[in-house]
């Protein structure tokens, strides 16, 4: 016994050293791990899967006799992502058509569910032709992907549906990633690292995955529904290209391209033209944005703005659908949406697989007069206002009456909009403001949702009032008293609690809602809540916390740093913002690295006022240095880092291992922070008195702290150059 | 010089710094991640480290990892896991602890790998304050050793024998613990406090599943054993052995289960017991050291150190695998610096997160509950507090900095007056929602102690049992075989607590108060003062203080926050690693 575990263990030691020293391949591994575990049980299995028939979060039961499909407690952890308010799917009659909706969270009607469903506005249609004979089932989950929809295709069809109607699409770029083989992604990073614009490469394998894609998604779905009586309807989503900006990190992410200086100079003077409204030199600085990098959507999106302009609504939508495509060149995350390059061949699958099809973008045209989609179909990038719903599921309508009877029906209803509950369109717009705001979408969008939420209801603003006032301040929302505005209130509960962590002092979002305050006089203490919570007298206040860090939610650098024990950042700037009494300077104190060094300097900057510049380094350093008085502001103050461009294209060295790997090609970390703070010099002997504060910070009017961006970028953009 | 020790990847992982010989920060990462004994790197602590230490990471010495992986996977491989499972790949990564060391705390110096039972002998012997000492570690397992005996001179170790997997106490104890229906590594200890009322029926029965060896040596009969599985650590034989199915989980504990739990500590104790006898033999030493998950076994900590030939007994508070981060980390810095580390014998366990009284107001501020500030008036506090308690009342303590290691001990304490015949239940059922046969801690002064306690030394970590004198009623605080697990303070190290002791001595003439961690069942004890205020909320306690601050309990106000703590959760269920089961990976 003894020495069959001594001989075993040698094995074992001898295995264990060279596994850590990298030198046993998988072959050799296996090959002794055979011989180890020949006579021993297999490795622990994870458990088996129930034979227990399901759809989705819902199990068979037999209820007086009846085969239902019931809400099953097992799955209460997916229950958010589900129709909230079905709890049985009864056996289905035979009297009755049913209509099964599958989809993704716009196919749900996000921001207006569980009050207002695309499935319920169908049936309401359908019952209009049909009478009550036909009914929808709403099979709709958020954040379902290509794969999780067919499997669901499938359990539905103990629902005995006589039509599957299925709006996706949304969230297929993990999908469509997923289709590059291995061979094609050292393809793709070979392109990439070879610097050379252009990439024709890449597109190419990019749209052949987007059919690839699209073929497998149909070759599974013809299968599953082969030999069934079933009408089929896929809905083609569309983009609100009008309205739905890239954010600033998807604005800042370049290729690693040598190219990358000259991309940024013209950026920056492109940025000046648009300041000058010189609309012709901005198209042709934007065409060379696009030579220089096809890959980036600024290019595309300032040359459509001239195309807008110029009333060639046609070219502005190629080239806002272009834009709009950028995003699978991004491995990092980003607002999930749908590629136009997808379109074709779900069209062409379509057509050979006896499968009804309605395009989204060309109903929205129609209803706008050949104008694009825009704020009023879009809450944000993809999830559909009242109106938006209403026509994609009249679109839908006619085309099962039509497969059913064979009718070009024209169904006439009222406005959804007109007969809505004013509360519920309100409450959707407060979330589709604070939604776009964590997508980094400019204060003007997120305005006019505040703004449409207010007209919608006015007894919004008290729920505006509460939601500021937790934002600033440090109580966690769970014990907030603030929250408790919300409690009860079951639309605002969904989507409000988990935006905490993005609740910044300092955000297009708060402006918006203080302005708005301040217009009907509920935002005179502000102020003075910001000063109290967040003061950084005597103390070291940590600017590493999503607090006080600018990033949006879609940021990268945010989402490491859940994960990491320091801040990643893939902009050219990191901006953090933090609240002075304006009585005295301020020590900061920074430790941060480069990774790969450069020999130019990193800068740091408050409030458009460069501090100090520092050697990138590529090991962590720690610097401290006074902010004066004189930069300072009374109120909110930005710092911001800004990194340097790394010297040539990156990630060279690195052999890649998977698809993944692409993303420290596409999106290398230009700096990284261990440790961020500042803390004003002296203890404050009172408190700051509010009469005087509140002629200096004005915080809340919107108007004060908002500098001239453009310009900024700009002067910081060719210095960064020089 | 500044070394930081780091446990992490298999169970309760912690991050602690030896800054110059002394000891200064530590925590396990489940306080501040909120996630119960979190495995993941110690992210979070080792930020709080570099802030207790006012350094930063480039002031970082050394990195010490409380154990080697490549004899740890050496290990994994032996009982037959596949590494080539992509997820085990992960988990099984001899080089993961550097790469996530690099990548996620972003750390550029030396790492050094310290072997897991030499980091829990170190934890143990170099904060002992002992010359010289034996040194005995016994846990479920680490890279092969499950037992080492060794011994300390001075700041160096020098490990003796050991005895490797699969033949472990800590394994088997852990295996009887799963077969009575409770959670491995966690369920332990409620095992022990079930034991006082068994009777040790099944001892001769249990005697068949170990066999004793020479020396240190014993070994397990793994016909009843299954390690690996990863579904359940005992076979069928066990059961055929016991007579009886394995207890389910939350289901009737009968007499059977209760003779089992005696008979299983009976047995660990027996065994500890020669064991010791037989390292006394070889080091000839008075001192012994313990550590190691079977040393948090308080029972036979104090069983052994009785009927032992050892004089003195050391544990530290973090006997565990947390534990480990501190025990690697001296190893380092007595191995650097030539020297003893500074802060031995370890005083303290107040080595977690603190916050400063402006702080907690701010979080108070935006709440819906009201509180007494008592800034400046500290004794008027205690003396409120007090009278409350003598009241009957049951309440939340947060002051200071956190304990580092699984107990409460007078910074994050739910105290309540143990003379009290009903407090038990009370506490039982609205506070811990737990099975109830467990008993409660008294915290005493440590000059008190010897009038209530068979115990003739400080106590201060809660690591040893012992008997309650007659003629002293203390219901709540005493087991049924008249035990109790002491913890004992003096002013030096917790002056607001033993401050409080002799406010409520004061009233009730009894220096003595109930104490025990401040969480509900299944949560980490609560870190800061935000989770103090849910913890308080949720358990219905009925007084907090936390700092300078009172709260008494407001129906009113605490159902507002309940209404706004149970709408949260319920709308919003936070992702939890998942753990999965006993694979002792
Ligand atoms: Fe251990």
């Amino acid at each position: 016994m003894k020495e069959n575990f001594n001989s075993r263990k040698e094995l074992t030691d001898s295995m264990a050293n060279a596994i850590y020293h990298g030198e046993m391949s998988n072959e050799k591994i296996a090959g002794l791990l055979s011989k180890l575990n020949k006579d021993s049980k297999s490795p622990p299995n994870r458990e088996a899967k129930t034979n227990e028939k399901k759809v989705g979060i819902f199990t068979l039961r037999n209820i007086d006799g009846e085969n239902c499909f019931v809400r099953d407690q097992k799955f209460k952890a997916d229950f958010p992502y589900w129709n909230k308010t079905m709890n049985v799917i009864k056996e289905k009659s035979p009297k009755k058509k049913r209509v099964v909706l599958l989809g993704e969270s716009v196919a749900r009607g996000w921001l207006y569910e569980p009050l207002h469903a695309p499935a319920e506005v169908l049936e309401d249609i359908l019952h209009q032709h049909f009478s009550q004979d036909i009914e929808v089932v709403d099979l709709a989950v958020t954040s379902i992907n290509a794969r999780e929809i067919l499997e669901l295709c499938e359990e539905a069809l103990a629902l005995s549906p006589d039509a599957f109607v299925i709006y996706a699409g949304n969230n297929w770029k993990q999908s469509v990633i997923a289709c590059l083989t291995d061979a094609e992604g050292y393809e793709i990073y070979r392109e990439l690292v070879s610097g050379k614009p252009g990439y024709a490469v890449i597109s190419t394998l990019v749209s052949k995955a987007f059919s690839r894609m699209v073929d497998i998604f149909f070759i599974q779905l013809k299968r599953i529904t082969s030999g069934r009586n079933l009408e089929m309807v896929f809905i083609i989503p569309a983009f609100n290209l009008m309205d739905f900006q890239s954010s600033e990190i998807e604005k800042e992410m370049f290729m690693p391209n040598l190219k990358a200086r000259a991309w940024m100079q013209a950026r920056a003077q492109g940025l000046n033209f648009l300041e000058k409204n010189d609309l012709e030199s901005l198209a042709k600085l934007a065409q060379e944005l696009i030579d220089l990098n096809s890959f980036h959507s600024l290019g595309y999106e300032w040359l459509a703005k001239c195309k807008l302009a110029a009333g060639d609504l046609k070219s502005a939508k190629k080239l806002l659908e272009t834009a709009c495509q950028t995003a699978i060149y991004r491995v990092t995350s980003t607002s999930s949406r749908f590629f136009v390059g997808l379109k074709e061949p779900i069209v062409k699958n379509c057509h050979a697989n006896k499968v009804h099809y309605v395009t989204m973008d060309e109903v929205f045209e129609q209803h706008l007069n050949g104008g694009l989609p825009d704020r009023t179909l879009f809450l944000d990038y993809s999830h559909l206002t009242i109106k938006g719903i209403e026509l994609s599921m009249i679109a839908c309508a006619k085309t099962l009456i039509k497969a059913w009877s064979g009718a070009e029906a024209e169904p006439q209803i009222d406005s959804y909009e007109i007969k809505c509950d004013p509360q519920m369109a309100s409450t959707a717009h407060f979330l589709a403001a604070m939604h776009n705001n964590l997508c980094g979408q400019s204060f003007e969008i997120i305005d006019y949702h505040c703004r449409k939420a207010f007209e919608y209801d006015k007894r919004i603003l008290s729920k505006m009032n509460a939601y500021i006032r937790m934002s600033l301040s440090k109580t966690p929302w769970k014990i907030n008293k603030e929250s408790l505005a919300f409690v009860g209130n079951n639309l605002i509960q969904m989507g409000m609690f988990r935006y905490e962590p993005h609740a910044k002092i300092h955000s297009a979002l708060l402006r918006s809602i203080g302005k708005i305050l301040r217009e009907n006089n509920l935002a005179e203490d502000l102020d003075v809540i910001l000063l109290e919570e967040h003061t950084i007298s005597g103390e070291e206040t940590d600017l590493l916390t999503t607090k006080y860090a600018a990033d949006s939610m879609l940021c990268m650098t945010e989402l490491l740093a859940k994960e990491k024990g320091f801040y990643s950042e893939i902009k050219l700037e990191s901006k953090f913002y933090f609240v002075a009494s304006f009585q005295h300077s301020v020590l900061a104190k920074l430790t941060y690295r480069v990774p790969g060094g450069s020999a130019d300097k990193i800068k740091l900057v408050v409030n458009g006022k460069l501090q100090v510049e520092l050697p990138a380094h590529p090991k962590w350093s720690t610097h401290s240095f006074d902010i004066p008085l004189s930069d300072l502001q009374s109120g909110i103050n930005e710092l911001s880092i800004h990194w340097v461009l790394p010297s040539s294209g990156t990630g060279k060295n690195k052999p890649m291992t998977s698809i993944t790997d692409l993303n420290e090609v596409i999106s290398p970390v230009l700096g990284e922070i261990q440790a961020l703070s500042v803390r004003e010099e002296e203890h404050l002997l009172s408190k700051p008195s509010i009469n005087n504060l509140s002629e200096v910070i004005n915080i809340f009017s919107g108007e004060e702290i908002e500098r001239d961006r453009s310009g900024d970028l700009f002067v910081e953009g060719e210095e960064l150059i020089i | 010089m500044n070394i930081i020790g780091i446990s992490a990847f298999y169970h309760d992982s912690a991050c602690c710094l030896i800054k110059d010989g002394a000891l200064i920060a530590a925590a396990q990462e489940e306080r501040f991640s909120r996630l119960k004994n979190d495995p993941g790197l110690p992210v979070k602590s080792f930020k709080h480290c570099l802030k207790e230490g006012k350094i930063s990471i480039n002031d970082v010495d050394r990195i010490a990892f409380y154990e080697n992986p490549v004899k740890k996977l050496s290990r994994q491989l032996w009982c037959g896991y596949n590494y080539l499972d992509p997820e085990l790949t992960k988990k099984m990564d001899p080089r993961r602890p550097e790469k996530e060391i690099r990548d996620k705390l972003g750390y550029e110096g030396k790492i050094e790998f310290v072997d897991h039972h030499l980091s829990h002998a170190a934890s143990s012997f170099l904060f002992s304050g002992y010359e010289s000492s034996a040194i005995l570690t016994v846990d479920g397992v680490g890279e092969w050793a499950t037992t080492t005996y060794a011994t300390g001179e001075q700041n160096s170790i020098r490990i003796m024998e050991e005895v490797c997997f699969p033949d472990s106490l800590g394994l088997l104890y852990s295996a009887i613990t799963n077969y009575l229906g409770f959670n491995v590594n966690s369920g332990e200890y409620k095992v022990m406090g079930l034991a006082p009322y068994g009777k040790p029926v099944y001892l001769d029965l249990l005697l068949k599943v170990i066999k004793p060896g020479t020396n240190g040596q014993f070994s397990l009969n793994m016909d009843y054993f299954d390690f690996t599985s990863g579904t359940r650590m005992f076979t069928e034989k066990l059961e055929a052995l016991l007579g009886n199915k394995p207890r389910k989980k939350e289901s009737e504990l009968l007499a059977f289960h209760l003779d089992i739990a005696k008979s299983l500590q009976v047995l660990l104790q027996d065994v500890l017991l020669e064991k010791s006898k037989y390292l006394h033999s070889i080091t000839g030493k008075e001192n012994l050291c313990l550590a190691g998950g079977v040393a948090l076994n308080c029972v036979a900590n104090g069983y052994i150190l009785r009927n032992g030939p050892f004089k003195r007994l050391f544990v530290p508070p973090a006997a565990n695998d947390a534990g480990g981060a501190q025990g690697a980390a001296a190893v380092v810095y007595c191995q650097l610096s030539g020297k003893k580390i500074s802060t031995s014998p370890l005083k303290t366990t107040y080595l977690g997160a603190s916050f400063s009284d402006k702080e907690i107001e701010i979080v108070l501020k935006n709440t819906s509950l009201k509180g007494v500030s008592y800034q400046g008036r500290r004794e008027e506090l205690l003396n409120e507090t007090a009278k409350r308690l003598a009241d009957g009342k049951v309440i939340g303590w947060f002051q200071g900095r956190a304990e580092f290691g699984p107990r409460a001990l007078g910074s994050r304490s739910i105290l309540a007056d143990p003379r009290n015949p009903e407090m038990r239940d009370r506490i039982n059922q609205m506070v811990k929602k737990r099975e109830s046969f467990r008993p409660f801690a008294p915290v005493i002064p440590e000059e008190k102690c010897a009038i209530y306690f068979e115990l003739d030394h400080p106590s201060p970590f809660m690591l040893e049992t012992c008997s309650v004198k007659p003629f002293h009623d203390l219901p709540a605080i005493t087991h049924v075989d008249n035990s109790a697990r002491v913890q004992t303070v003096n002013r030096r190290d917790n002056a607001m607590l033993a401050d409080l002791l002799s406010a409520f001595e004061k009233i009730t003439d009894c220096p003595i108060l109930l104490n025990t961690s401040f969480n509900v069942r299944g949560e980490p004890i609560v870190n800061s003062p935000a989770d103090a205020l849910i913890c308080f909320s949720v358990a219905n306690l009925d007084a907090l203080v936390i700092g300078d601050t009172l709260i008494d309990r407001n129906q009113f106000q605490i159902d507002e926050l309940n209404k706004l703590i149970n709408c949260f959760d319920s709308t919003w269920v936070p992702v939890r690693t998942d753990r999965g089961v006993y694979t002792f990976i």
